[in-house]
């Protein structure tokens, strides 16, 4: 049987020639399209910017950043790198990410949030139109391909939706149900520094990324000394995401954090340094 | 008596017209370039066509706003969330402008999904559309680094932590991370050089390369032509089998020389399917 030659570029070009006999001239047709829509895109920008700005409410000495609009606030207050305040929640385009993380927050799965998965997407991004190499264009006739172009986005849309509905954190230093551990100088340092926003207490707090401390560390239960040294430094070293501590706490502040945990454990208070 | 040496009438309107195009045309062609550009036939379009100009709109109004804004911003730990309550409470229309900065990062990112998808489905990144497809997708991730790099530069509590949390995590990648959060964090803390580093990045280095990027995608779009919507079976394959031609009609506003190299190349693309 003799092979036949096809050749892809004449097909291709015997195909496009004839759409776009269909077709028309690009100016005044296509662009009058391009004009109308781009004009809309620009007044939607600005109607957004006015309307941030208009209901974002007066900024006077009690709202030095104005009240939140309907649109969220014009900022919130000045960075402080030794207090968390609020949640560290990124632009909503990454929350799909941020909510990986929460979904494998074992410190052995984290690979898969932040390599594996992102590497993942880019490559096949990337790469998309070198896998599909059918020349039909058809949606009928490229099933699996169409298949996943819906199920990317729907699952996007699934994780920022949950990564926008995180619990936040919880009010003041009420992070336990023991009133003797919330009075502990260390749970008022948990509330400044946002600890609940990655953690769950046992008054509630995120579900991730971080584990759950509602009964203390499942790790370092009540040593004292273990918990100082991972909130101070080893947490972040192993790569857990979590910021490094003794950068914005000094050492005693650091015992005390680690006194609250370990009181958390047995719901009861220990003595500062341990038993 | 000699005679008088006739006077030439006075150029009509018209005429001064076609000398001035023909003055720019001689020296730049840039006429016939913008006429091939505009009445180049496209195959039918519709509303879902527009995105991508829509993207290069919102682009340039990105880089306006963004170098109005750099004007007054301060980016050092100190000045960085002043200058930007300054801009937002008491310079005329920064408000506006960072509002439009703001605002207009959220609506390319939305624009950037629909535009791809709408490519997606029409199969527009198909053959020989591949690198097409490929520069919008390298635009698409300098694009998410912009808005990473320009979360921080508000310098305020969400966008700091968030930031910290980000750099972390990149320090977790196995063999590059640590150094690239290094990299991007320029000290053992976020402070100063952080701030300078993401300044950078954002206002010059990504958007450098968007420029380029983007430079070749129109490029690309304007020499291969939009894809309709695929309503109609591909063409049968010719018979008899194709000869090679010497020269081939290449359809585009500015017609691209092939040389007899690639000719050769694409012929030896002949084969299955
Ligand atoms: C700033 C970013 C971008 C700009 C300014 C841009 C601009 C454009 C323009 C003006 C077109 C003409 C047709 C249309 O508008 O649909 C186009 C087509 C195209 N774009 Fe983009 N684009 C961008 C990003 C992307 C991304 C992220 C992708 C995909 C990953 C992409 C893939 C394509 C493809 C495959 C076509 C060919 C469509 C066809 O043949 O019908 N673009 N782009």
């Amino acid at each position: 049987m003799a092979r036949k030659v096809i050749n892809r570029r004449v097909r291709y070009e015997t195909e496009y020639g004839a759409q776009k006999k269909e077709g028309h001239a690009f100016f005044p047709y296509a662009m009058f399209h391009d004009v109308v829509v781009n004009l809309l895109i620009v007044l939607i920008i600005v109607l957004m910017a006015v309307v941030w700005h208009a209901t974002a409410g007066p900024i006077n000495a009690s709202h030095p950043a104005g009240t939140n609009g309907w649109f969220g606030a014009l900022y919130e207050t000045k960075a402080n790198p030794a207090v968390a305040q609020t949640e560290p929640r990124p632009e909503w385009y990454f929350l799909f990410l941020f909510e990986l993380l929460r979904v494998f927050k074992q410190p052995w799965q984290l690979i898969f949030a932040t390599i594996i998965i992102p590497t993942l997407l880019m490559v096949m991004l990337i790469a998309w139109p070198f896998l599909d190499t059918g020349r039909d264009r058809r949606l009928s006739r490229r099933p699996a391909g169409v298949a996943l172009g819906l199920a990317t986005p729907a699952v996007l849309i699934a994780l920022t939706l949950a990564g926008a509905s995180a619990p936040g954190a919880i009010s003041g230093a009420n992070i336990s149900k023991n009133p003797a551990i919330n009075a502990l100088p260390g749970s008022q340092l948990i509330a400044d520094a946002a600890c609940a926003t990655c953690h769950t207490f046992p008054t509630g707090g995120a579900s991730g990324p971080g584990s759950s401390l509602a009964n203390g560390s499942t790790k370092y239960g009540t040593d004292q000394k273990g918990l100082a040294t991972w909130i101070g430094h080893l947490a972040n070293q192993s790569g857990t995401g979590m910021p490094a501590f003794d950068q914005s706490f000094n050492q005693q502040q650091i015992d005390q954090i680690a006194q609250v945990i370990a009181s958390l454990k047995t719901n009861s208070v220990q003595p500062l340094g341990g038993s | 008596m000699p005679s008088p040496i006739p006077i030439p009438p006075p150029p009509s309107p018209k005429q001064m017209v076609l000398a001035t195009e023909d003055w720019v045309e001689y020296r730049t062609g840039f006429p016939t370039l913008v006429r091939k550009f505009l009445f180049r036939k496209v195959p039918p379009t519709g509303w879902f066509h527009t995105l991508g100009s829509s993207l290069l709109t919102v682009f340039i109004l990105q880089a306006t706003t963004g170098a109005l804004l750099a004007m007054t911003y301060d980016p050092s730990p100190n000045g960085a969330y002043e200058s930007i309550r300054y801009i937002t409470d008491v310079q005329t229309l920064g408000w506006l402008v960072r509002g439009m900065h703001k605002w207009g990062a959220s609506v390319m990112v939305i624009l950037l999904f629909l535009h791809m998808g709408r490519t997606f489905f029409y199969g527009a990144y198909k053959y020989p559309r591949e690198m097409t497809w490929l520069t919008g997708s390298l635009i698409f991730i300098s694009v998410m680094g912009m808005g990473l790099t320009g979360y921080l530069l508000v310098w305020d509590e969400r966008a700091y932590w968030a930031s910290v949390v980000a750099i972390n995590i990149n320090g977790t990648a196995p063999v590059l991370g640590p150094f690239i959060s290094k990299f991007l964090l320029g000290g053992p803390v976020i402070g100063a050089q952080t701030i300078s580093r993401f300044y950078a990045l954002h206002m010059l280095l990504i958007p450098g390369a968007i420029i380029a990027l983007i430079f070749v995608h129109m490029w690309l779009v304007v020499k291969l032509g939009v894809t309709p919507w695929p309503s109609r079976p591909p063409e049968p394959e010719p018979e008899p089998a194709y000869e090679p031609q010497p020269q081939r009609h290449v359809d585009a506003p500015v017609a691209v020389p092939v040389t007899a190299a690639a000719e050769q190349r694409e012929v030896q693309e002949v084969g299955g399917d």
